[in-house]
């Protein structure tokens, strides 16, 4: 029987944001009298992830996954309803809980701007109190994984964004957490650079037996890595299963973009509904039930002079609406 | 009885210090990891710091021009109340306390206050609070690491201008060491009132106010501008008590003359104030850290 590392009951955080009134009068009147109006990031959410478990936690933009990794990770403070990690509680005994886990924000910097990646390492390697020729073998160890070798001595503000994340992804698991929290990994990398983290955050779960909680607006991180997906909106769970099954239930569909040489007259293609059209630009709904993208790709191509193709998952707002469609029929 | 005293003290420091993986270590391992973290805290802060030297050297260098003023400033003022010593000090050693202090203040630069709000404004916060160890350590240690190359071309500046402008004066040894002393407990005095101001901004948008209201009270009560031994004399006691005169001045005041009795005053004013400061930050913290909401998801 699998064993729970993280167990969630009935979370809830609110926030108060302060109302400003536009114009200046409407900032002085906000001085003499403010309004406070309550946010609801999470509402009420229960969840159970066991060790070795990769979990995707997706949602639309201020659905509530960054403040439940933050109330996962000691950071902020629930507003009610019971957290534990690895036996503890974050909120405190978040010190303590810091030793076992690790923790990526995508869209902030853990390293030294100045530095070479290398300080920083060496840093968290007295932070986290590791022993010197263990810290030594996981570097070398994680360097091998993440290609870093030729990066660990260059400043961060030299590095490509992929560079940096390579790097960042390096410095959250130097202490061998148990739990690693990945908020955005991968947000602004190119196609390579998302493989390359995704293939390695992979082994490190195999091998490791590491659980992974994972947030991404990226369909294919979580396609890549999670067995399971939690869909969140507006604070609370809409879907709590298995990936493939909200693969197959729900993205029922991909958006194929096309950028021709010669001028695009008429697309026609069986179960493809043509979104948007421009003279050289052509972006298609494909329901892959009815027909798949390798003929689609095929006719493009048969068909006119393909400069460049994108192939995208319908957003997000769409497999929510999805999910919601079901439950009310 | 006194020897299974000692052994559950120091089972309970150890359990107090190590946090989980380390229990097994002991207590000299242990006290070596803690403190060894904030020490790496603060040497790759001041490693940080020295990336760019010459931006440093650059700061440092504008205290030529302020020790020039004040020479000209307090020459003209003693000159045309026709003396030669003003409670005791003569012009040189003005310009030498004014230019230790100008020097230990312009060290703090950026100063705590700024980094934390600047942490609390851009959600920083998040990766500095998942981490093991104290926030404040942590900040204190990084302001160490930054202090100490800030204050080092400084006072190399400062003390080549100043004998340029006004020659040598004689020091002794006490003066330095004690002086020194003063110097550690000065600097965490205004770590810990920039701490708290920093803090603010959990609850405030904006806590610089509160630090331009702490700059000018460093410029009237901290002996920045005006040395607190000029002053009146009841005027002087009351400065002397407030922490501002504690942070730089009184460093400087007895490292170019020392004084025991005023030693031993100064370090009992610092002490009381660390102490109050201390509990201060440590409460506004524990009470702001339930106040979090980190800007930007």
């Amino acid at each position: 029987m699998s064993e729970p590392i993280i167990t969630v009951k009935n979370l809830r955080k609110t926030f108060k944001l302060k109302q400003k009134q536009p114009g200046f009068w409407g900032g002085f009147k906000s001085l003499l009298k403010p309004e406070y109006k309550e946010v609801q990031a999470v509402d009420n959410i229960s969840l159970q992830v066991n060790k070795g478990e990769v979990l995707a936690f997706i949602g639309p933009n201020g659905a509530g996954k960054s403040t439940t990794i933050k109330m996962l990770t000691g950071i902020l403070f629930p507003s009610s309803g019971e957290v534990n990690v690895l036996g503890f509680d974050p909120a405190t005994e978040r010190q303590k809980l810091a030793y076992h886990i690790g923790s990526v924000f995508g869209q902030r910097s853990q390293l030294w701007y100045h530095l070479p990646p290398q300080d920083t390492f060496d840093l968290f390697s007295k932070i986290y109190e590791l022993d010197e020729v263990a810290y030594r073998e996981r570097l070398k160890f994680l360097v091998d994984k993440f290609e870093i070798g030729e990066l660990l001595k260059t400043p961060v503000r030299k590095l490509s964004l992929g560079q940096r994340m390579r790097c960042e992804i390096v410095a959250s698991l130097i202490h061998s957490p148990k739990v690693i929290f990945l908020d955005e990994p991968t947000i602004g990398l190119d196609v390579i650079a998302k493989q390359t983290i995704r293939d390695v955050i992979r082994e490190i779960n195999e091998k490791e037996k590491v659980t992974i909680f994972l947030t991404s607006h990226d369909a294919g991180d979580v396609e890549a890595l999670a067995d399971r997906t939690i869909v969140i909106n507006h604070g609370s769970i809409v879907f709590d299963g298995a990936t493939i099954e909200l693969k197959q239930k729900y993205i029922k569909t991909k958006i194929v973009e096309l950028i021709t040489e010669d001028p695009i007259d008429k697309f026609y293609f069986e179960g493809g509904k043509v979104v948007e059209q421009e003279k050289h630009r052509v972006q298609v709904e494909l329901d892959i039930a009815r027909n798949s993208i390798d003929k689609l790709l095929t006719y493009a191509t048969e068909t006119f002079n393909i400069k460049d193709i994108n192939i995208y998952d319908p957003p997000m707002e769409e497999i929510i609406a999805a999910i919601y469609r079901e439950k009310n029929e | 009885m006194i020897r299974r005293w000692r052994k559950s003290l120091r089972l309970f420091i150890v359990k107090k210090m190590s946090s989980l993986a380390t229990t097994n270590d002991s207590l000299g391992n242990v006290l070596a990891k803690k403190t060894g973290k904030y020490l790496a805290m603060a040497k790759v802060a001041a490693a940080d710091r020295i990336t760019y030297f010459l931006n440093i050297f650059a700061r440092s260098a504008t205290i030529i021009v302020r020790i020039w003023i004040f020479t000209q400033l307090y020459e003209v003022t003693y000159q045309a109340a026709g003396v030669e010593q003003v409670n005791g000090l003569a012009v040189p050693v003005i310009i030498w306390i004014l230019m230790l202090t100008q020097s230990f203040g312009a060290a703090s630069r950026p100063t705590a206050a700024f980094v934390i709000s600047e942490e609390v404004k851009s959600g920083a916060l998040t990766y500095q609070l998942g981490r093991p160890y104290s926030y404040l350590l942590f900040q204190y240690a990084s302001h160490l690491g930054r202090y100490v190359p800030n204050t080092l071309s400084s006072i190399a500046i400062g003390i080549v201008a100043t004998l340029l402008l006004v020659g040598t004066v004689s020091v002794s040894w006490q003066g330095l060491v004690l002086g020194l002393i003063l110097l550690v407990f000065g600097i965490t005095l205004d770590f810990l009132m920039n701490a708290c101001m920093g803090l603010a901004a959990l609850w405030v948008e904006d806590a610089t106010p509160f630090q331009w209201i702490y700059q000018k009270a460093q410029m009237a009560f901290g002996g920045m501008v005006f040395p607190i031994a000029l002053f009146p004399e009841k005027f002087r006691a009351v400065a002397e008590l407030l922490p501002f005169s504690q942070c730089f001045y009184s460093a400087a005041r007895i490292m170019v003359k020392f004084d025991a009795a005023l030693f031993g005053r100064f370090i009992l004013i610092q002490m009381v104030w660390v102490l109050v400061l201390g509990l201060m930050a440590v409460l506004i913290f524990k009470r702001g850290t339930r106040n979090v909401s980190i800007n930007g998801g």
